[in-house]
C-alpha cells in the first residue's frame, strides 16, 4: 500500500458536526461513489460495517469532550487500493488488544476495533494539536473504473441547475431586502418587487392581492404592457382556494379553468403563492403566462421565496403603521397637554376683599377640567371651572376655545349667567358636530366683596365651609344644562352673600367620584365633610392638602381629572 | 447579435459552472481561465469581446488582473463585469480606475446576469 492513498486526490472530502444522523447520509455518499466506480459489491458490507465504526467511534468518543467540533471524513480510491480517513477533535491511543474482540460475548461495546481491523489491511492512528486521526487503507481486488461520464455530467447539470435556482431565489432575498429599506413606502416596495419579479420569471403579468388592516383588499400590479388586463377586483375560485388552504397551486393548464374564470387567460402558465406570516394568510401572489413555456421549478421556488419574504414585509409595514400611529397620538397629547397646561392661570387677580386659588391635575397626559379666573372692566372677578366630555386635542382645543370666548366677553363678568348664555350660543355648533359638551360654572364676584353670583351650566354646586365647621354646605344655583346641548338654554344667575372667612370651593367629579383603596366610592357627602378639616389657614396650603389627601385615600390610583378652585372673603379690605 | 466569445475567470470550479449554464443561453462562445494568470494568457493569445472575472481569486486578483490586460493588445477596450463578494465595497473606485463596466455581487440572479451580458456586448 502506497502513500499516494493518502493524498486523497481521487476520492470525496466532508466536514461534519458531530451528529450521528450524517454517518447514513456519509455512507450512502460514499456507496454512490464507489458503485459509480465498479467498486466489488461484496467487499461493500464489510466497508460499510468498518466505516460506519469509524464515524461512530469519532462520533461518539472524539467528540464527548468538544461537542462543538467538527469531524473530517474522506475517502480516496485509486489503483493503489482503498483510502479512508476519519478525523476528530478528540485524543485516542488504542490499547493493544483494540483490534481484539471482548473477552466477555456479553459487553455492550469494544467491537469496533475489531470489526475495523477485520475489514481493512492496515489501520493508523495518529495523535496532533488537531486531534485524533484514523488511516485505514485496504487493498481492492479491481481498479476503479472511470465513470460514466453522461450520468455524472447529467448530475452536474442538474446540480447547477438547482445551485442556479438557489442564486436566484437568494439574489432576489438580497436585492428585496435592499428595496425594503430604500422604499418611501410599502406600496411603493411593492411596485418594485412586483416589477423585479416579473423580469426574472419573463412573464407578461404579476399581482399580489394583499388584505389591508381596514379588511379590504389591495392589489398591487406589474404588466408587461398596457394590453394586459387588470385583474378583476374579487378573488377567483381559483385565488380563493390558494388563500383557503394555503397551499401553493402551479397549474400549467390554465385553459381547463371554466370560461368565466379571469385565469384561464393564462394558458402557458399560472402560478399562484399564498401569503402568510407566521400561519396567518395576509392574500396571494399571482403570475400568469400567455405564451411560451410553463413557469419552471425553479420560478416556480422564486415566487414562493418572494411570497414569503411579502408575507414577512406586509406584516413588518402594519406594525410600523401602527406603532407610527401611537406616536403620532403620543405627539397629538404631548401638544395638547401643552394647550391645557398653558390654559391654566398661574397667577391669581388681586382684590382687597377676595383672595383666589386654584389646582388641576390631571389623570392623564390630557385631561378635560379647566379654571380661570381673571377680573372685569367693572372690577368683577370671574371664576370659571369647567369639564370638558371627552380627552385629547378636541377637548384640549374646546378649553381653548371656552378660555378665549370667556375673556373676550369680560364685559359681562357681571352677569355670568348672560355670558354662560352666550358662550353656549357661542360654542353649541361646535360642540355638537364633536358630540361633546361641557360642564361649567362661572362665579362673579362682587368689587365690594358683598356677594357672589353664581351660573351653572350642569356643573356640581359650590361648597363653602367657615373654618372649625364640621362639614362643608352647598351653595344653590340655579343649575341648567351643559354647554352644547341646547343652543337657546337661557342660563339663570344665583346670588350669595359670603360671610368673612368662609372657603368657597369649586370642584369637578374627581374630587369626589374616587374610590378608595376597598373599592370603596368616597362620595360628594364624605367631601363636604373632609373639607373643613384640610382647612391649613391659607388657600395654596388648603388646595394642596386637599389634592394630597384625595391621593393618599385613592392610594395613586387616580383615574379622573381633580380640579378645586377656592376664594375665601376677606376679614376686612387690604 | 453576432456571436462573441466571453472569458469566465473564477477559481472556483462551482462558480465557473454555475455561470457557464447561465450563459449558455445567450448563444456566444464561453471559455473559462481558473487563475488570473491562465486569463492574461488567453486574452493575450485571442480576441475577448467580455471579461467577467472574480474579484478574490488566489494569486492575481481580479482587479490586478485587469490592469494587467489593459496592457495587452486585446485588452485594451475590454468591457469587464467584476464579480465580488457581499462586502466588497471598498474596491469600486479602483475598479472604475480599471475600467470595469459593470459589478456583479454574489449570490447574483442569473437571469439578471444573462440581461448584463447581452447589453454589455449590444453596446
Amino acid at each position: 500500500m502506497s502513500e499516494s492513498h493518502l493524498e486523497f486526490r481521487e476520492g470525496a472530502e466532508y466536514d461534519l458536526s458531530p451528529d450521528l444522523g450524517n454517518v447514513e447520509v456519509m455512507l450512502r455518499q460514499m456507496k454512490r461513489y464507489l458503485d459509480e466506480r465498479g467498486f466489488p459489491e461484496d467487499e461493500w458490507s464489510g466497508l460499510q460495517l468498518a466505516v460506519a465504526e469509524a464515524l461512530n467511534n469519532a462520533i461518539i468518543h472524539g467528540c464527548r469532550e468538544h461537542p462543538e467540533g467538527r469531524l473530517r471524513f474522506r475517502w480516496a480510491w485509486s489503483d493503489a487500493g482503498l483510502a479512508v480517513q476519519v478525523r476528530d477533535p478528540g485524543h485516542f491511543e488504542p490499547p493493544d488488544d483494540w483490534h481484539e474482540l471482548p473477552t466477555d460475548p456479553l459487553a455492550e461495546s469494544g467491537r469496533g476495533g475489531f470489526l475495523i481491523s477485520d475489514f481493512f489491511d492496515d489501520v493508523r492512528h495518529d495523535n496532533s494539536e488537531r486531534g485524533h486521526e484514523v488511516t485505514l487503507l485496504k487493498s481492492v481486488s479491481v481498479a476503479p473504473q472511470p465513470p460514466n461520464v453522461a450520468a455524472v455530467e447529467e448530475e452536474l447539470q442538474l446540480m447547477t441547475q438547482d445551485l442556479s435556482d438557489s442564486y436566484e431565489s437568494l439574489a432576489a432575498m438580497f436585492n428585496i431586502s435592499a428595496l425594503l429599506a430604500t422604499s418611501k413606502s410599502f406600496d411603493e416596495f411593492m411596485d418594485s418587487v412586483l416589477g423585479r419579479l416579473r423580469n426574472l420569471l419573463s412573464t407578461d403579468l404579476v399581482y399580489a392581492r394583499l388584505r389591508r388592516a381596514d379588511g379590504q383588499w389591495q392589489l398591487f400590479m406589474d404588466r408587461v404592457n398596457e394590453s394586459i388586463p387588470t385583474p378583476p377586483d374579487y378573488l377567483s375560485v381559483q385565488e380563493e382556494a390558494v388563500l383557503a388552504a394555503q397551499q401553493f397551486l402551479s397549474n400549467d393548464r390554465a385553459g381547463d379553468l371554466p370560461e368565466s374564470d379571469p385565469l384561464r387567460h393564462w394558458q402557458a402558465g399560472l402560478m399562484i403563492g399564498p401569503v402568510s406570516f407566521q400561519g396567518k394568510p395576509i392574500g396571494i401572489i399571482v403570475s400568469g403566462r400567455g405564451e411560451g413555456a410553463p413557469f419552471t421549478a425553479g420560478q416556480t421556488n422564486l415566487l414562493r421565496t418572494i411570497a414569503d419574504f411579502v408575507g414577512v414585509a406586509h406584516t413588518t409595514a402594519e406594525l410600523n403603521r401602527q406603532r407610527e400611529e401611537q406616536l403620532r397620538e403620543l405627539r397629538e397629547l404631548e401638544i395638547a397637554a401643552q394647550i391645557q397646561r398653558s390654559l391654566l392661570p398661574t397667577e391669581f387677580p388681586a382684590s382687597p376683599h377676595w383672595e383666589i386659588h386654584g389646582i388641576c391635575e390631571s389623570a392623564r397626559a390630557v385631561g378635560g377640567d379647566f379654571f380661570d379666573a381673571m377680573v372685569g372692566p367693572d372690577g368683577h372677578i370671574l371664576v370659571l371651572i369647567a369639564d370638558v366630555m371627552g380627552k385629547g386635542v378636541p377637548a384640549a382645543m374646546l378649553s381653548s376655545l371656552l378660555r378665549a370666548s370667556a375673556r373676550a366677553r369680560l364685559d359681562l363678568a357681571h352677569d355670568p349667567a348672560q355670558l354662560l348664555t352666550e358662550l353656549n350660543r357661542l360654542l353649541a355648533g361646535d360642540l355638537a358636530s364633536l358630540s361633546m359638551f361641557i360642564t361649567a360654572e362661572l362665579i362673579s364676584l362682587s368689587p365690594d366683596g358683598n356677594h357672589c353670583t353664581i351660573a351653572n351650566a350642569g356643573h356640581s354646586d359650590p361648597l363653602v365651609f367657615l373654618p372649625g365647621d364640621t362639614s362643608a354646605r352647598e351653595i344653590s344655583s340655579v343649575g341648567d344644562v351643559p354647554l352644547g346641548v341646547l343652543p337657546d338654554t337661557e342660563y339663570q344667575n344665583a346670588t350669595a352673600e359670603i360671610a368673612p372667612e368662609a372657603v368657597v370651593c369649586l370642584v369637578t367629579d374627581g374630587l369626589f367620584e374616587l374610590e378608595d383603596a376597598s373599592g370603596e366610592m368616597l362620595g360628594w357627602d364624605a367631601l363636604c365633610e373632609r373639607l373643613p378639616g384640610w382647612w391649613q389657614g391659607s388657600l395654596p396650603e388648603f388646595t394642596s392638602t386637599c389634592i394630597t389627601s384625595l391621593k393618599l385615600i385613592q392610594r395613586d390610583h387616580q383615574s379622573d381629572d381633580r380640579t378645586l378652585v377656592a376664594f375665601t372673603r376677606k376679614t376686612s379690605a387690604a | 447579435m453576432s456571436e462573441k466569445t466571453i472569458l469566465i475567470t473564477d477559481d472556483e470550479p462551482h462558480m465557473r459552472r454555475l455561470i457557464t449554464f447561465s450563459l449558455k443561453r445567450t448563444g456566444h462562445t464561453l471559455i473559462q481561465a481558473d487563475s488570473g494568470e491562465a486569463a492574461l494568457d488567453l486574452i493575450g493569445s485571442q480576441a475577448i469581446d467580455l471579461l467577467l472575472i472574480d474579484f478574490g481569486l488566489k494569486g492575481i486578483n481580479g482587479l490586478d488582473t485587469i490592469t494587467s490586460a489593459r496592457k495587452l493588445e486585446h485588452g485594451q477596450d475590454l468591457p469587464v463585469v467584476l464579480l465580488t463578494a457581499r462586502g466588497d465595497t471598498g474596491i469600486k473606485d479602483d475598479a472604475q480606475s480599471a475600467g470595469v463596466s459593470a459589478f456583479i455581487t454574489k449570490p447574483f440572479s442569473p437571469v439578471e446576469l444573462v440581461q448584463l451580458v447581452n447589453d454589455l456586448l449590444a453596446e
